[in-house]
């Protein structure tokens, strides 16, 4: 068999020039896909962002304008004068709340038979804490020590101590207690009036 | 091989022109508007970010400006209600809740008045509620003595039982002594009633 290639020009593979050509053309085209695709995207992103932003300011504004219309009609020195009113009727209240009946009711169940109230001096403190100032008679030091013991075993009284003892002429026990009285803070709360405090943003 | 490529690029001329132009044209796209776009997009998230803090904080400015007023107009009514209905409106009425009532109550328990005294003291400074302070010593036995400081504490008069002492009496079998510090308050106006 004779193999020559009598040609003038000779022929290469085209086929696969034209699938390199179509490969660059699709590559093109998908690049093409891509940046549309892209910039209709980042387009879209960029304008819904920037609405959002500018409402968003926009509303802050808003509010900062609205908060600071409020603000000027709260004058500072009538905050501190219903703030400082509030408070002294808080502590008013709390007075009127606290129960003797409560405490009396607490000392008796306590108290043993062969032990008796003398005296009685409840003081509140500065910092709104009761201190009781009981006079005991007792016949011998074990019952005024079981009263004590009766009396923290409550959890209504801490702290209680025998400040001052003698004996009586009649030969008891006569003893100063010092305790302090942790009444319920159930009722605390009721009927007070608001405080005025604005936090801070 | 040169001379090849040269004939194909001669052949295929009108599939790499534009083939060239329109990869030339993607890179001028990418480069000119896609990257610049995307650094936008990189900056409005930004900006909406920041703007997405200042609405929060704004609101929260809101949000605390109006508990302020809420609280102020809500502390202002309380006490307002407070000074009207629940203290006594001036002296006269305060005189009347701790002279009259208490001594009517003490009367009707059965215990014995040993002596009174009233001090009325002016507000402090800054405040604007005067005070009727009662010093007041009543004998009586420890029932009666109890549901004495039941009713006070239970009655609808706004009166503080300050201080207490309770003592036996001198003598055996003497009655109870039981000393009573009371306080009434009432709203003291601008002009001094």
């Amino acid at each position: 068999m004779l193999r020559a290639n009598f040609s003038t020009r000779p022929f290469y593979n085209e086929r696969v020039v034209n699938l390199l050509l179509l490969l660059a053309a699709l590559l093109v085209f998908g690049l093409t896909v891509f940046n549309v695709g892209r910039i209709v995207f980042l387009s879209n992103q960029n304008t819904e962002l920037l609405a959002r932003a500018g409402e968003a300011e926009l509303r802050a504004r808003q509010l900062r304008a609205a908060a600071q219309q409020v603000r000027r009609t709260l004058d500072v020195k009538q905050i501190q004068t219903v703030s400082a009113s509030a408070h002294e009727a808080n502590t008013i209240i709390d007075r009127r709340l606290f129960s003797w009946t409560e405490l009396f009711n607490h000392l008796e169940t306590t108290l043993p038979p062969e032990v008796r109230i003398s005296a009685l001096r409840p003081n509140l403190d500065e910092s709104g804490r009761v201190v009781l100032a009981v006079t005991v008679v007792g016949r011998r030091v074990e019952d005024v020590d079981r009263f004590m013991g009766a009396l923290e075993a409550t959890r209504a009284f801490t702290g209680v101590l025998s400040r001052e003892e003698r004996t009586t002429e009649s030969g008891e026990l006569l003893a100063v207690l010092n305790v302090q009285y942790v009444p319920d803070q159930t009722t605390a709360t009721a009927g007070k009036v608001e405080t005025v405090q604005e936090k801070q943003p | 091989m040169r001379v090849a490529l040269a004939r194909i690029f001669a052949e295929k001329r009108a599939w790499f022109v534009p083939l060239a132009v329109a990869l030339l044209a993607n890179v001028a796209v990418y480069v000119l508007a896609v990257y610049p776009l995307s650094i936008k997009v990189r900056n409005a998230e930004t900006r909406e970010r920041a703007a997405a803090a200042e609405l929060a904080a704004a609101r929260n400015d809101h949000a605390s400006a109006q508990a302020a007023q809420t609280a102020r107009d809500r502390a202002t009514a309380a006490l307002s209600s407070f000074y009207t209905q629940v203290l006594p409106r001036d002296l006269t009425g305060a005189r009347s809740v701790t002279y009259l009532r208490v001594a009517q109550l003490a009367q009707k328990l059965g215990l014995r008045a040993q002596h009174r005294t009233y001090v009325p003291e002016k507000p402090e400074r800054e405040s604007s509620l005067g005070k009727l302070k009662t010093e007041m010593t009543f004998a009586g036995d420890y029932e009666e003595i109890r549901q004495f400081i039941y009713e006070l504490e239970t009655a609808p008069e706004f009166v503080v039982i300050e201080d207490m002492s309770l003592a036996e009496g001198g003598e055996p079998g003497a009655p109870l002594v039981l000393t009573l510090s009371l306080s009434t308050y009432y709203q003291v106006l601008s002009d001094g009633t």
